[in-house]
């Protein structure tokens, strides 16, 4: 317990501090008070002035951490400087959102928009849950981003260069998705699997018929570095039972090769309350046992090469469950009880599963599954031939948490640390003596938890961020809709200690990752001039300075244009109504300080452009009449001078 | 208002039936299992109105946010005893499917009610 006398003494010493950083200090703040007096005037605590001390970076430091979380309902990544926690970007990924000029015109964007359309329709939000960095010998290699979007089952591809979005992908096999994305240790591939069974084929299928033609999925999405893409020829799936597949994790270390996936209605109830039945909540929760998918993807990735037994569906090819169980590529391991997490631990020797309806996580050593295997310790099988292996042959050990255990991350220090969404709680425990060793309240009904490359073979160790769903008391209210709540949990000392909340008002964000700031080498300019982003090198298309230009070729309209501070070049453009107009935007700017915007009124066009960077825009120009266009970012003082005029004649 | 230590302990056995490592295969016959969900029910029940009453006592009924919680912890409260009720009247004319449904049903109300009464508790001894 720290006395008061500690107490004061930390003010002193923030006191000397400010005399060491500055003239005006004098153990008075800038605005006059001193350091005591400011404590005082605003009821902060001991607790409160470590925590700030902390967490404070001053204009013009840098953080150390960059977390990648996902937006939630956004549709977007949002991207976050620890420990100041300040909202650094927001990565426009299945939405389109206007300030990047994505999806208002730009056609580098409108591409990978339409990588994302559902049997030819937009789907313009997602509901993104889990965020990937790419990996390299399983540790975050800061080259790649990957994210899910569980609502309409896709996967998005971001590069770190540019932190921008280059391709979105529909899974037609799933209805939604959950355990995506995650990734193996070499980004060989990304993997999704999904949440709630639907016909493979995409068909209409009674639910009546739920267990014999509704099917689960989980899909080895190939990752080509080079190309910066998923190449969807050489990647492929396996059936699974209709179970409600959750969360992945990809082995590493000894258990490399290996993918696990959790899974809940294992009972594969199919609800239908408003006829009487049982309601899902109840049948899909009534075993005391789920099952824990153990996958040996590196066979798999075998027999899908041999082409042997390999079916293709709706374009993807699929290994059938019977192949995975002849073969050996899929296994059941029974977990307690509507479980969530499945998280490997660094060394790659253990998995966690925590069942949200069980107080315990329980250890699985993959030492004990490959014996069980070899042996065919199998305590059955389920009713698709799959092998359950004998559950007290695999087990590790089982530690008693709490209330709710939902996720688990590391510290590289032989600790772990499991959300507690019931209890509204982070537990602290022990991978070498299985124990419980603390526990830190969070505000509340924690989600899912990110510590410091804390799913990597290396954890950083140094915090932790709980994922509050619901704030209710921590803000101002703005209404019946509260902001969720990002707390931030110093993980270096004992007792752990809450450092800051923030606040976040667009979506529920699921789950983040948190990588060292130094690992990330983003461009602050585009490389060389006439970049296209979308195609990550030079645009054939790109106008220099002096061959801006309007060509007219039968009902279409090339524009030829540049921008620099403070002009667009043409200023006017003339078309006829109908007219498809074409415009090849390239900025000749090279100073990290000079993105340009067009935005053409009424057109529903806005297209980012950052130095260096070459875009083309097409769109019919349906409105007769006069439309101003111009630059939609401050660019310079003579801004609002930056402008032109589109004629279109009826 | 005395601050309220959480009886998480007490609540840890809310959930006592996936305590023990029961493989999913074993298989108990529909009254036993009936039976189990009604008595996981009770228990939990007991456990629940305990930590309800002492979120109260602190003085959650009063307070401004953790009044919300006492409020939907009694709604499902109830809603757990309709469910129980009807559990036990199943078993008793020895339907046994209707009977677990509504015992787990029952118990998932239970699991509610808990849920809110343990954030009332947080709430009302200032969020630790």
């Amino acid at each position: 317990m720290k006395t008061k006398g500690t107490f004061w003494s930390l003010v002193a010493l923030a006191a000397v501090a400010l005399m060491v950083v500055g003239p005006q200090s004098c153990a008075r703040g800038p605005a006059g008070a001193s350091v005591g007096d400011l404590a005082r005037e605003r009821g902060l605590s001991e607790a409160d002035i470590t925590a700030a001390l902390k967490t404070y970076v001053p204009t013009g430091q840098m953080d150390d951490y960059v977390m990648f979380s996902s937006g939630g309902h956004s549709g977007q990544v949002l991207v976050i400087g620890l420990p100041s926690m300040r909202l650094l970007k927001v990565i426009a990924v299945f939405t389109p959102e206007p300030w990047q000029g994505f999806g208002y015109g730009a056609g580098g964007t409108m591409t990978t928009l339409e990588g994302g359309l559902i049997n030819g329709k937009e789907v313009r939000w997602g509901d993104t849950h889990h965020p990937a960095i790419s990996e390299t010998d399983g540790d975050y290699d800061g080259e790649f981003l990957f994210i899910d979007d569980k609502a309409n089952s896709r996967v998005a591809v971001i590069s770190l260069k540019d932190f921008e979005t280059k391709q979105i992908l529909h899974n037609p096999l799933m209805g939604s998705d959950h355990g995506a994305t995650f990734v193996t240790p070499n980004t060989e591939y990304v993997i999704q699997s999904s949440q709630y069974a639907v016909p493979l084929d995409g068909s209409y299928v009674d639910i009546s018929e739920y267990q014999e033609r509704y099917r689960g999925a989980v899909t080895f999405w190939k990752f080509d570095r080079e190309t910066g893409r998923i190449d969807p020829s050489r990647s492929f799936s396996l059936e699974l039972p209709p179970y409600w597949q959750d969360l992945a994790d990809a082995g590493k270390g000894p258990s490399m090769g290996w993918a696990f996936l959790g899974s809940f209605n294992t009972e594969m109830a199919t609800g239908g309350i408003e006829l009487g039945n049982v309601p899902y909540e109840v049948g899909a929760s009534a075993n005391d046992m789920d099952y824990l998918h153990a996958i040996n993807w590196q066979a798999a990735e075998q027999i899908f090469q041999s082409g042997n037994g390999v079916r293709q569906i709706q374009g993807m090819s699929v290994i059938p469950l019977d192949v995975s169980v002849s073969q050996g590529l899929l296994y059941m391991v029974p977990e307690p009880k509507s479980p969530h997490g499945s998280d490997v631990t660094p060394d790659g020797r253990f998995i966690v599963t925590a069942g949200k309806l069980d107080p315990h996580v329980s250890v699985y050593s993959f030492q004990k599954i490959q014996d069980a295997i070899a042996n065919q310790t199998y305590s059955g099988t389920d009713p698709f031939g799959v092998p359950i292996l004998d559950f007290d042959a695999v087990l590790e050990a089982q530690v008693e948490l709490g209330l709710g255990p939902l996720h688990t991350q590391f510290d590289g220090r032989g600790g772990a640390y499991t959300s507690l969404f019931i209890e509204s709680a982070v537990a602290r425990w022990s991978l070498e003596d299985w124990t419980l060793k603390e526990k830190i309240g969070v505000h509340y009904n924690i989600g899912h938890l990110a510590a410091a490359e804390g799913d990597t073979r290396s954890p950083d160790g140094n915090y932790i961020v709980a994922l509050d769903k619901w704030s209710i008391d921590r803000f101002l209210p703005v209404g019946p809709l509260h902001p969720q709540n990002f707390q931030l949990i110093d993980i270096t000392g004992d007792p752990m200690q809450l450092l800051y909340d923030m606040p976040i008002g667009i979506g529920e964000p699921h789950y983040a990752q948190i990588i060292k700031a130094d690992k990330l080498d983003p461009w602050l300019v585009y490389p060389e001039f006439g970049f296209s982003p979308h195609d990550m090198a030079p645009d054939p298309n790109a106008v220099s300075a002096g061959e801006e230009r309007i060509e007219r070729s039968g009902n279409t309209v090339h524009v030829y244009m540049t921008a620099i501070r403070s002009h667009f070049t043409p200023e006017h453009i003339k078309v006829r109504q109908g007219d498809r107009v074409v415009i090849h935007l390239s900025s000749l700017e090279s100073s990290r300080d000079a993105t340009h915007g067009l935005a053409i009124d009424k057109y529903n066009i806005n297209v980012s452009l950052e130095p260096g960077e070459s875009e083309t825009i097409e769109f019919i120009a349906d409105m007769a009449g006069v439309y101003p266009f111009y630059c939609s970012e401050f660019c310079s003082a003579l801004h609002l001078e930056m402008v032109g005029y589109f004629f279109v004649e009826p | 208002m005395r601050k309220l230590a959480l009886p998480i302990a007490a609540l840890l056995l809310l959930s006592g039936r996936a305590l023990v490592g029961v493989p999913a295969q074993q298989q108990e016959d529909a009254k036993t299992k009936a039976e189990n969900w009604i008595m996981n029910a009770d228990s939990t029940k007991a456990l629940v109105e305990s930590v309800l009453a002492g979120a109260i006592e602190a003085g959650a009924a009063e307070h401004a946010v953790a009044k919300d919680q006492v409020k939907d912890a009694e709604h499902w409260m109830d809603e757990a005893a309709k469910a129980l009720a009807s559990a036990k009247e199943a078993l008793a004319a020895e339907d046994y499917t209707k009977a677990g449904n509504f015992g787990n049903m029952a118990w998932q109300y239970y699991v509610k009610a808990g849920t809110a009464a343990v954030l009332a508790s947080k709430l009302v001894s200032g969020g630790t």
